[in-house]
Formats: C-alpha cells, structure tokens, sequence
C-alpha cells in the first residue's frame, strides 16, 4: 500500500511538472508564432494585393518563393472575403491557375467532416457557378453541420439555380437544416430566385412553404399578395399561416386586408390574431382601427397588448381611437392607456420638455 | 496520548476510514478528471469550428427569435447603469432590457431613471408565472422602447424579481443576467446560437462565467483582462475556470447539464411559464428551474436539449473577502440541497437519463456530501495520527496524493485555458493563476469545505432563506477604465 501512495505521488509530481512545462513551452511557441507570422502575413498580403491592384504582374509574383507556402493560400482565402469586382475575378483567376479551386471541390468529398466544411467555406467565398453542384450535393451530407454551411454558401453564391435545392434541403426529414439558416441563405439570392420559390409552392411540405412565405415578404412586391393570402387562407399548416400574415404586412397591399380581418376572429390560434394585428397595423388603413381595438376585451393578455401596440402604430386615427379606449370603461383600457404612454415616451422631447 | 488503551479494532476502523477518505477523494478528483477531458474534446471541436460558426448568419436572420433579457437588481447602484448600457449595447437583431429593481434601499432606481431619463407608465402586468412582492410602478426609457425598469417591493427573494419580468417580457427567449454582470459585446448571440440551429429542440442555455475583478472596464465592457489584485479571487479565477467552464461543459456534453448560472442563462419562454417559472421557495433557483425543465420535457416525451456555451463570456465580481465568500458559498450549497430535494424524483431515475443516473448522484454524493467526507477524513486521518494508528511519513503520502491530484486538475484546467481562450495572456498572469493553483488547496480547500457543510446543515434546518445581494465595487467610467 505504501508503495502504491509513493508511486502515486511520484507519478502525480511527474504529470504536474509536465503540465507545466507544457503550458509555458505552449505558451512560448504560440508567441513566438505569432509575432513571425504577423510580420510574414503583412509582407504576404501586401504582395497579394499590390497583385489584385495590378501593381505586380503574375510573373513577378510566381518568381517568389514565399507563394509556394500554404499560409500564402490561407491569406488568399481570407482575401476572397474582402474584395470584389476585378480584384476578385483575378483573385479567383489566380487560385484556379493555382488548382486550389479544384482541390477544394476534391475536397468536398473528404472523409473529415471539418475538411468538408473548410472546403465548401472556401468554395462559398471564390463564389463562381462550378461550385454550384458540388455544394448542393453537400446539402445531403450525413454530418448536419457540413449540410448547413453548404446551405450558407450557397446564398454566398446566390444562384438562383440553387433555390430548388434548398427548398427541398428544408423539406428532408433525413437530412434536417437549419430553417434561419436556409432563410438567410434564400434572401441572399433575392428577388432572382423569387420565380423558383413560387414554383415549389405547390409542392412539399409545410417548411417549404413556410420558408416561401418568409422570403416573399421580405422581398416580394403587391404583385406577390394573392399567393400570400392563398397561403394564408388554404394553407394547413399553422406555421404557413402565420408567416403568410407576417409577409401580408410587410408587403402592405390592402387587397390582404380582408384575410387579416378573418384572422382576428376568435377561433383563429392567439399567434395568428397576433401577428395578423401587427400587419394590419402595418398595412396601416384607418378602417381597421375599430377591428384592431375590439380586441382590447379580448381574455387573453398578449393579444390585448399587441392590438393597442398595433393601434398606437396607426397614425392619428389609431390614436383617437386609442384615447377613447383609455378612457372608457372596457376591460381592456389599461392596455391603451400603457400604449399611449409608451407612445408618448418614445415621441422627440420639444424645446418645453 | 498513549494508544494502549486503543483495542486493535479501532486502529483498524481508524485506518479504514482513512483509505474511505482518500478513496472518496480520488473518486471525486477522477470524476473531474473525465469531465474536464471531455470539455477539452468539446472545446477542441469547436475551436476549430468557429471559423464558420455561422454568427453572422444569425445577425441577420429573420428567424433569429428575439430576447428579453431579465435582469433583477437589488441594491446594485455601483454598477446598475453600466450593465444596463452593456446589455442594451449588445450584438443582437432585436431585445428588450427589463430590470426589476426589487426594493433596493440605495440609489439604484435613482441612477438608472438620471441615466435614461425614465419615465412611468401605466401597465397591467399578467400573472403567466406566480409573483409575491407588489409592483409599484413600471418605468420605460424616453426615446428607447428596449428598456423597461420596474421597481417592486422586495420579499427578499430574486425569485420574484425574476418572476415578474418573466410576466412583463415579450419576446420567445429570456435570458437571464445578473445585475453586476458585463457580457461580451457577442456573447448574446453566442449563447443563443444553439436556439438558432436546432430552434425545436433546444430549451435553454448557458454561457461561461468569468470573474471581472482586476479586469479593465469602458463603458460596460471588459476591455482588458487582468488577474485580481487579491489571492482570494485570484484563486477564484482558477475555481471558475475548472469547476464552472470546464465542469459545466463536460456535464453538457454528457447530456446532463443541472446548473445554467443564474447570472447568465437563456430559456424558452413558453418551457419556463409551462413549468411555472421559478419556484418562489427555492434557494438555488438556477438549478432548480434547469431541473423542473428536464422533468417537464421528459415527460413530454420530445427530443430537447439543455447545452453549455463555453464562448460567450459573462465577467461578474466575485468576492475578495471571506465573509462575503462564505455567505455566498453557504447560501450555493443550501441552493443544492434544496434543488436535490426538491427534485429527488430524479435521483437514479432511468427515465432521466444521464441527469438522473450520473449528474444527480454525483452532486449529491460528492457535491453535498463531500465537505462532511472531506472534513471527516482529516479529522480521521490527523486523530490516527495522534494516536499512532498512522506514522507521519504515511499520512503525509494520504495528503500528499489528496493534494497532488488536485492541483493536477487545476494546471490541467490552466492548460485547456492556455490552448483554448488564452484570456489571461501575460506571463504574470500565467505565473499568478499556477501559484492560484497550487495554495488554493492549502487552506482554502478546507475553509470552503466548511463553509458548504454549514451550508448544508442551514438547509437541513430550513434556515435564512433571502436573497442576500453581494456589496458591489462596480466599474470605474472613467477614459482609462480600470476597476477599482
């Protein structure tokens, strides 16, 4: 027993000692790294962008040694994110002259997930159509975070070719994605791809249209609106439903109004009447002022606030209607009377103040 | 004292008792151990992932879900205003700041309504969650809807401060922040990143806790960071970085996460109302809440999660004397009682899984029972000693190992620090945190040992159950920004 304490003992100084050794050598190695490769990676970007500004010919710059490092291809990867227009074409002339460009699309099928993640990075940031197809293939990776950087990339890249290929990334249960992350990446694209998102309308799942939803409010136009109010109207999903509200408000054609109003009614789900007050008050027409406040009474808490907050938004009519509630004998008085201080503390202080 | 009148039997039962101790420490220090090897794989992996983490994405999605962030203050005037602006000043899309300033005797509502020029509204506060302590008024900033200051009269229980802001807030997501606490200007939308990838799945999270003392400050941001001053929090320093960062990420990645600090902590709304909010009985509130809201999701039968985010940095004061240090620890562990009992159905629960079989036995058997073994075991091994059952040179090797181990775990801990966030970047700091290492484990082991056994015998009484705010030395604002 003695034996095994002394040699416990021993063997714990040992691995303390080592701990220690190896946190300052670690320590030390790291400094000395980095005051050399700040100094080494100024001297590479300088060359590399005197390159992009086509003050160094390719010529000049193959005859230095210093570009057959792979810390020069780290500084060029990093640059792909900062520049645009000719400086990148001939960035991205110079890496595919250099074969990293197809190295990393080689890359995209490595057995290391964090090498098919680096891969579809730098892919996403070169941003030319041949990475187009070997991203998409990615969106069915087995590993969840290869799926979603490949969904971000792909918005780097912003084809709209691609929009089929993420609306069914959100819809496979097999291969799940992020849902922010596919919204991002789809409002990325923008308007280019707003034919293709209608077109999966009619097929797929509820995420899908759900996602279609989203983005047409954020950049659809009225034209966009009786898809929407379809949605709204027909759609079965709850989710579809209260997105479609959401866009309907944020477009603000007043031909949605009359699908709002629907909305508000008291069989419809606490969320939808919510959000369906918010575009209402966004769409902003004074006639539905008296819908909007009749909530107030309403039992439940949030949609009473949400419908004086939505009120307090619609401009001198919305105000009146407002201070009429306040001083009313309504269960929900209160809520106007919160809405009209919020609205008064929010207001510019005049020269009195 | 002469041993001849010591039967054999007690020498033996003498000895046995001290291989139970010395066994029990190794057990404990191994359960460390594991932990922080499998926080060092966690922390690998996202270290080399953060490249492309995807932060950027969540700034600008439309379907980052917005946070009203909570934080109850009581008697918090040193640095009410410059949490408060560093929380409003944080990276995030869209969130509302509520303080409830629950009864505070200084001038914390004073500094807070000269600061944001606040003025009172009327408003009706639903009771989604149970409240005790009646709200006086509702204060909103003039020309930013994102603050809300409610002053409410105090039970004495954070509890309750925190409950009626869950009552007031808007928005799916609350997190939780203590009133002295300086967040990172990203450390938002890094613990929220878990919400915004698996949004169904996970319920709430947590991110690290750091100690602010020493450290430099501008304008509710930590813009250098320093060892303390003192030996006291300096060793602190270390106990944060093995127990809370690494432990708590170890825990996480077993899928048995029991303690989300209350100072810095996110949740779903809608999970946190469904189980009633925070139990206004509970001492360690933290705890107790993660554990209610392992219970309702099991028994809700849908995959969750509850996670750890060892990124997103919290920095809070810590206490630089030994009462204040005492009071808090005391008051921590009659927290943990409290939570075990209250959730004893836990206990070696199947159907809890990792939580039940492996988190709630370990914190009970070597969290709450460990001061008493602990303490029992020196009182055995010195009282062998005086009596001869133990030469010296033997109980020197029991303590020898007992003490090595432990400072192994704490230069371990240093070590994943150095590779990892490396926050602590002069070689003064490295110098001070290995010395912090090494005398913590003389003196103030044993001390804290005690003072969790009181503790723990305080909740077996049912004793001092306030909330008991920690004085506050604050931030300086001036230019150079140095904590004094």
């Amino acid at each position: 027993m003695r034996l095994a304490l002394v040699v416990s003992v021993f063997l714990l100084t040992v691995s303390i000692f080592m701990m220690l050794v190896i946190t300052v050598i670690f320590r030390f190695v790291r400094t000395k790294i980095e005051a050399r490769s700040t100094a080494y990676e100024a001297e590479l970007r300088t060359m590399l962008v005197k390159f992009l500004t086509e003050d160094l010919s390719l010529s000049e710059l193959q005859v230095l040694k210093k570009i057959h490092s792979s810390q020069f291809d780290e500084i060029s990867e990093a640059m792909l994110t900062k520049v645009k227009g000719r400086a990148k074409d001939i960035l991205v002339s110079f890496l595919l002259s250099r074969g990293t460009i197809d190295q990393a699309i080689q890359r995209t099928k490595k057995f290391g997930c964090l090498g098919r993640c680096k891969a579809a990075v730098f892919l996403g940031n070169v941003g030319i159509s041949e990475a187009r197809v070997p991203l998409e293939s990615m969106l069915r990776d087995r590993r969840r975070e290869v799926r979603t950087i490949a969904v971000r990339c792909l918005g780097q890249l912003g084809k709209p070719e691609s929009v089929p290929a993420l609306l069914a990334a959100v819809d496979d249960d097999g291969h799940p994605v992020p849902f922010g992350t596919v919204l991002v990446a789809l409002k990325r694209i923008g308007s280019s791809g707003k034919e293709s998102m209608k077109a999966g309308l009619t097929s797929g799942g509820g995420r899908r249209r759900a996602v279609i939803a989203e983005i047409l409010g954020i950049e659809g136009s009225t034209e966009d609106t009786p898809d929407l109010i379809s949605l709204l109207e027909n759609d079965p999903s709850f989710e579809v439903k209260v997105r479609s509200a959401r866009a309907l408000g944020r477009i603000g054609s007043p031909k949605a109004i009359p699908s709002l109003k629907r909305c508000l009614e008291s069989d419809q789900p606490t969320s939808l009447r919510i959000v369906s007050c918010g575009a209402l008050a966004a769409i902003g027409d004074r006639d539905t002022v008296p819908e909007i406040l009749s909530l107030l009474n309403d039992g439940d808490y949030q949609l009473a606030r949400a419908a004086a907050n939505a009120a307090s938004r619609m401009g001198p009519t919305g105000i009146k209607h407002l201070k009429l509630a306040a001083t009313s004998n309504f269960k929900g008085a209160s809520f106007a009377k919160e809405a009209l201080a919020r609205l008064a503390a929010q207001a510019p202080r005049t020269f009195q103040d | 004292m002469s041993v001849s009148g010591m039967t054999p039997s007690i020498a033996t039962a003498f000895r046995v008792l001290n291989w139970f101790g010395l066994s029990y420490f190794l057990a404990l220090n191994t359960i460390y151990l594991i932990l922080i090897i499998l926080a060092s794989v966690n922390l690998g992996s996202y270290f080399r992932r953060k490249t492309f983490s995807g932060f950027e994405d969540a700034l600008s999605s439309p379907a980052t879900l917005p946070v009203s962030v909570l934080m109850p203050a009581h008697n918090e005037e040193a640095g009410i205003v410059e949490s408060a602006r560093a929380v409003l000043s944080l990276d995030y899309p869209q969130m509302e700041l509520i303080i409830v300033d629950d009864g505070s005797s200084d001038a914390t509502f004073e500094k807070l309504r000269e600061a944001f020029d606040l003025v009172e509204i009327p408003m009706q506060i639903p009771d989604m969650v149970p409240t005790l302590g009646q709200v006086d008024s509702v204060h909103i900033a003039r020309g930013l809807n994102e603050l809300t200051v409610i002053r409410k009269r105090s039970v004495g229980k954070k509890t309750d401060a925190v409950n009626v802001a869950i009552n007031v807030a808007k928005y799916p997501l609350i997190c939780v922040v203590d009133a002295d606490a300086v967040l990172d200007a990203d450390a938002l939308i890094k613990v929220t990143m878990p919400f915004f990838d698996d949004p169904l799945r996970v319920v709430a999270t947590g991110g690290a806790i750091r100690p602010s003392n020493g450290c430099t400050a501008y304008r509710g941001r930590i813009t250098e960071v320093r060892m303390p001053k003192k030996w006291l929090a300096k060793i602190q320093v270390i106990e944060y970085l093995r127990a809370f960062l690494l432990g708590r990420t170890g825990w996480s990645k077993l899928g048995a996460l029991l303690i989300i600090s209350g100072a810095f902590g996110v949740f779903r709304k809608d999970v946190v109302i469904a189980i009633g909010g925070y139990d206004l009985s509970s001492i360690g509130e933290d705890a107790d809440l993660v554990a209610r809201i392992h219970k309702y999701m099991r028994g809700l039968k849908t995959p969750y999660q509850v996670t750890f985010v060892s990124e997103p940095v919290c920095w809070t004061e810590v206490p630089e004397n030994l009462t204040i240090l005492r009071r808090q620890r005391k008051r921590w562990s009659r927290g943990l009682v409290d939570t075990l009992w209250s959730n004893k159905s836990l206990f070696m629960n199947p159907k809890y899984g990792t939580l039940g079989l492996l988190a709630i036995p370990y914190f009970l058997f070597f969290e709450v029972l460990g001061p008493i073994v602990e303490l029992a075991g020196l009182f055995f091994l010195f009282t062998a000693l005086y009596f001869g059952f133990v030469n010296v040179y033997f109980a020197g090797l029991f303590l020898a190992v007992a003490i090595l181990y432990g400072i192994l775990l704490s230069i371990l801990s240093l070590l994943i620090e150095e590779i990892s966030y490396h926050r602590y970047d002069k070689w003064k700091f490295l110098y001070e945190a290995v010395v912090a290492s090494i005398i913590e484990n003389f003196g103030f082991r044993q001390m804290h040992a005690y003072w969790r056994l009181e503790g723990v015998v305080q909740a077996l009484r049912g004793t001092n159950r306030s909330w008991e705010a920690m004085p506050r030395k604050g931030f300086a604002t001036d230019q150079s920004g140095t904590n004094s």
